[in-house]
This record gives C-alpha cells, structure tokens and sequence, in this order.
C-alpha cells in the first residue's frame, strides 16, 4: 500500500496529467465478491498495480499506470466501479477544532 | 387480546385478579375512545409566527440558555449530557474501532485495557504522533482520568486502534478503507471514523463500504463535518458521511447548543446529519506526556456515539441496522433543528 505518494493534485479527479498514475479504488460486485481474486487477475492483465485486496468489503485497491489503463480496467469482468482515491486531511495538533 | 363487556364495578374485580402472577391474563384495561386529531390551532399558529419572525429580526422572545453541563470531578459535561451513570454497563465484550491517527500505545489510562493496533499508513507504527486518535479512543472508550474524572463512554470496550491518517494528519482512501474491512473483519460492533473530506458528492467506495459493513454487522458512525461557519455559512456533511448507509454526527455545546462549527444536512439521500453529541471543549486523553487536553470539533462529537453505540450494543444484542434505529429511538430530542442535530442528542440509557 502507498497511501498518498502520488504526486500532483489527488483532489481532482479530473487531473490534468492524463498519463501521470493514479490511485484507484475498485468496487467489485456483490456476485463476484467470492471470486475476488479473478477480478484480480482480470485488473492485473489491464496494467493495474494490484496492492491490497479487502475480501470483507469486496474492494480493491491499486494504481493505474494512465487514464487509458485506468479505463480498460473498468471493463474488467466483476467490476462495479472504479473510483480516483481522496485524501483526508485533519487539522494540525494545536487546532482548537478539529 | 379480548374486548369484553363488564359492569363497572367487575372491572375493578377483575383488574385485582390479575394482580396474582399466577393469573394467565397480563393486564386488563378500560376501552378508551379515540378523536380525529384536531386541526391546528389559529392562535398557536399566530404565536409560533411572531416568535418566529422575532427571531429572525434579532429579538430572541425565548429566554438565552446558560450552561447546561459542566465539567465535574467525576465526570466531564460530555459523559454527563449522554445520560452516563456509575449503573451504565461499560460495554464489555463488544469490540470498538477507532480509525484515526492510531493511539498513544503507552498511556497510563489504559495500561490495564485489551487493545488491538494496527498501521495502515506506510512507514508508520500504529503509535499515534499527531494526539487525534488518542483523544478519540479516550472519549469512546477510556475511563477515568488522573484526578478520577471520568472522559470515556465503553469503557470496558475491546479497543481496535486502526493507524489510518498518519502522524501529519492526513490519509487516503485506500487506507481507510483497509481500516474498515479490518474492523469489520475482527467484529468490530462499531466503526468510529472522525475524519472526512469537505466534499459534497458522495464518495461511491464509501457508499458501498458502509452498507456492505453494515450487513456484517458493523456500523460505521462518522463525524459530519466542521466546515460550518455559523451562523452565516451553516456547512455541508462532506464524505463519507455523507454516505447512506454510513451514521453522520454533529456537535452541540455544554448548553446543548449547536457548535458554530458542525455541518448541516443537505437534501438527498445520506447528506443528512443523523445525531449529535458532545463536541465543544471536550475533554479526554492526548499522547504523553500532555496525558489531557479540551478541543472541540464534530471528531469529538463522534466517539461520544461510538461510545454510546457500544453500551447499546451490548446491552440489547443488536448489530448493524438494528443497532442503528435503536440508537435513534434513544437520543435525546433537542429543541434544534433536525438538520443540525437528527434524532438528537445521543443517550446512553433509557
């Protein structure tokens, strides 16, 4: 896992750099959540970088090494979407609201 | 059930007979009448629109609301206005988890307690170095302090201490998510998440997250927001709090005062804040050697339902959507808007 390394502006989905990775959440079908690991399989051949598989949840998470890897990916078989993750971010230990 | 007719002296026979436990009849009572409701009242209707419009003009006609809690020896405001008692039952058994900037793993406060830590951030122990996480896991779950004040609700809670945010106070999805396929992997009842984006679209991974973990049996309760700025800019429930199947929790003051801060619900389905609790100067544990410090914050707010979620949980047996309606049939209604507080304050005990 590699939470927050990317680069660049990891708000916007839409980032300007179509080629630069990119972070990406996977949920897979509810029908498909015992075959996970296929989905796996099926997301590795498209070029995604397969990094934690949560069977609990039925989610994937990974990088896409380019918006056109990324949108291979949503067709594989299993897939219900694929999501550019966010970051959370709280305030610093001596705010007075957090 | 039966309708019977009887005279009305039988009727006080027969009420006395079942005063024998023996007797197989529960109860017996006199057939009441029922009336359509009546309509609104004109002159209630005139009154409540002066006072209303007042209002808006400045000129409150109720009277101004002083503190309604405080910080005692034994107890801090927030323990006390979620109704919490020495008789409340400390949650034993039932499993909690906080995801946050993890927890400070060598706190005196609770050396004696079961906890399970885990790191989701990369290169960082599950130790927190940021004092979020344990300022959260004290309110949800700690117990009394130095001097015997009591801060935490479940105290007696299994601790799951999930490292999702990292020491600089930031985190991505990716491991918040693996936080709460873990919790929801170990039986975590409750899911305490007082982190969130200032964003107003919901969040799909969070949207099938939460019902997903609901349907094990673990319900995610988290915080609704701080990017109100009131009374101009009432805010909105950012993600994923605002995800349907995920609980969303603002914060009221000592006087039971929405905070200047805590963010109001929007329309659609799951922008809308479901509780409140305690989330102005909260005090509870903070990494060592500070040990204890009063912030504020709907992150505050959170735990305190966590907490309470805790005690239901183990109380009454219910998991998931069941522990979600009986927190709402519990709270508290308060005199605030329901876009600001839901069902209201939460409440700890019947």
């Amino acid at each position: 896992m590699s939470p927050g390394e990317q680069s660049g502006a990891p708000s916007s989905p839409d980032g300007a750099n179509a080629n630069a990775p990119r972070q990406v959440v996977v949920t897979v079908e509810t029908q498909y959540q015992s075959h996970i690991a296929e989905v796996c399989d099926g997301l590795t051949r498209t070029g995604v970088v397969v990094e934690q598989v949560m069977t609990e949840l039925g989610m994937i998470t990974g990088t896409a090494p380019d918006a056109q890897r990324l949108a291979a990916a949503s067709s594989v078989e299993g897939v219900a979407s694929i999501d550019i993750t966010i970051e959370h971010h709280l305030p610093p230990p001596d705010a007075p609201v957090q | 059930m039966a309708v019977i007719t009887a005279d009305s002296d039988q009727v006080g026979a027969l009420q006395a007979a079942t005063q024998d436990r023996s007797a197989p009849v529960e109860i017996i009572v006199p057939e009441l009448v029922h009336h359509v409701l009546p309509g609104p009242e004109f002159v209630q209707g005139y009154r409540a629109g002066v006072e209303d419009l007042s209002r808006r003009l400045g000129e409150d006609t109720t009277e101004e609301a002083g503190p309604v809690f405080d910080d005692s020896a034994e107890a801090t405001w927030g323990l006390q206005a979620v109704g919490w008692g020495p008789e409340v039952p400390a949650a034993a058994g039932i499993r909690v988890a906080v995801l946050d900037t993890g927890m400070d793993l060598e706190h005196p406060d609770f050396a004696a307690r079961e906890i399970t830590a885990k790191s989701f951030v990369e290169g960082e122990t599950a130790q927190d170095g940021h004092g979020h996480g344990t300022h959260c896991v004290g309110s949800a779950c700690g117990s009394v302090s130095e001097e015997g004040r009591r801060y935490g609700v479940a105290s007696e809670a299994e601790i799951y201490a999930g490292k999702v945010l990292g020491d600089e106070g930031s985190g991505s999805d990716a491991g918040i998510l693996a936080g709460i396929n873990w919790a929801v992997a170990n039986q975590c009842a409750v899911i305490s998440m007082s982190l969130g984006a200032d964003v107003r679209e919901q969040h799909p991974p969070y949207v099938v997250a939460g019902r997903r973990a609901l349907e094990r049996g673990s319900l995610i309760i988290a915080a609704a927001g701080n990017n109100a700025d009131r009374p101009g800019d009432p805010g909105f429930v950012g993600t994923p709090a605002n995800s349907p199947a995920i609980m969303a929790v603002g914060a009221v003051d000592s006087a039971l005062a929405i905070a200047r801060f805590s963010a109001r619900s929007f329309p659609g389905v799951g922008g809308q804040v479901d509780l409140a609790g305690p989330g102005v100067d909260v005090f509870s544990s903070w990494p060592m050697p500070k040990r204890y410090l009063s912030i504020s914050g709907t992150s505050m707010a959170t735990p305190h339902a966590a907490g309470v979620a805790a005690v239901w949980a183990g109380v009454t047996g219910h998991r998931g959507l069941e522990l979600w309606a009986t927190l709402d049939k519990e709270s508290r209604r308060l005199e605030l808007l329901s876009v600001d507080v839901g069902a209201g304050l939460v409440q700890v005990r019947s």
